[in-house]
């Protein structure tokens, strides 16, 4: 009990993928739990950075 | 080609996946602009929380367009019973509680398929052969449903952001019992939070965002925790059999205490102390 809180429940989700694929968690700056309505340029960002991993 | 994309935002069309054709799904079809030769097709798909329908996506997606030069087509789409989707989950007259994530995910599935057939020329069979790459972005409840899709259908996410996931466990289990043998009244009060006051904000969030509270769609979440017990297991298979790249963004801990506090009147010390952790 008690071992969910949030930022610690972001923290195991970057496990769910091999270790080189994902950097660790990403706070957004600025924004309560409505990213992409706190901050659309943010998420604009996120999505573009990873099209750029994937060569996309 | 970038600047006519900034200013023509494709109007919402509907479409009916075959499991359900009687209940038509809202959606929006950005295509590509100025793809790149590839072997594989390429999708965007974002997926709203409960909160925010599909069109809370558009600002970041016309600033997408507008800063990069080649973008792969996009879609979103608002779930059955929330914003441009009247129509109600047809499962919900069959099952005592209504869809859950399950569903929704098998949903999102015959989604993608019905798109990718109909709007990016591949056939059924082209999926089952990975040549439909997929980036996915799930919001709050958004993230577990990507989760349990990208489980269900190995082999089609190269990428996924989860913006803030819901975690998927109650409030009322995160925040301790008052009445639990045990139960250490210092661990939650604070010159702004008084024990009383502790058990009044305790018991609204319970009500406003426990698990089995009903939400305006009818997406029944008491059994997430279930489906999800753990947030790094099981770990997710994409493209190649490989992990997808993976981007999680978490909420600005003090911008989130603020707001709680702006919204619902939730102590601050009582985010800072059992939320955001």
């Amino acid at each position: 009990m008690n071992d969910r809180y949030w930022a610690k429940y972001n923290e195991g989700l970057t496990r769910l993928t091999s270790e080189d694929k994902c950097d660790g968690v990403v706070i957004a700056k600025g924004c309560g739990h409505f990213i992409q309505k706190d901050n659309p340029s943010f998420v604009a960002t996120e999505v573009a950075k990873l099209m750029e991993k994937l060569r996309w | 080609m970038a600047s006519e994309a900034i200013n023509s935002v494709p109007p919402p069309e509907f479409l009916s996946i075959p499991s359900k054709p009687s209940a038509p799904i809202s959606y929006v079809f950005f295509p590509a602009i100025n793809p790149q030769p590839s072997l594989k097709e390429h999708l965007i798909v974002f997926v709203n929380g409960l909160g925010l329908p599909a069109s809370s996506w558009l600002p970041s997606i016309q600033i997408l367009h507008g800063s990069i030069k080649s973008c792969p087509a996009i879609l979103t789409y608002d779930r059955y019973g929330q914003g441009l989707t009247t129509a109600r989950d047809p499962l919900d007259t069959q099952k005592a509680l209504g869809h859950d994530f399950i569903d929704v995910a098998n949903d999102l599935h015959e989604i993608i398929t019905t798109i990718a057939t109909s709007r990016l020329g591949l056939h059924e069979s082209d999926l089952e052969e990975e040549k439909l790459h997929l980036l996915l972005i799930g919001a709050s409840i958004g993230a577990p449903i990507v989760r349990l899709y990208v489980q269900h259908h190995p082999g089609k996410a190269a990428g996924i952001i989860l913006l803030d996931s819901n975690i998927c466990v109650d409030y009322s289990v995160v925040w301790p019992d008052p009445d639990a043998p045990g139960f250490d009244p210092e661990s939650v009060i604070s010159d702004d939070c008084t024990l009383e006051q502790y058990r009044v904000e305790r018991a609204k969030l319970s009500k406003m965002f426990d698990l089995k509270v009903k939400n305006p769609e009818g997406l029944d979440r008491s059994n997430s925790a279930v489906l999800l017990p753990d947030a790094d297991a099981p770990k997710l298979v994409g493209v190649d059999g490989k992990g997808p790249e993976l981007t999680v963004v978490g909420h600005d801990p003090e911008t989130f205490t603020e707001m709680s506090f702006m919204m619902m009147g939730t102590p601050k010390s009582l985010s800072e102390r059992l939320t955001n952790p």
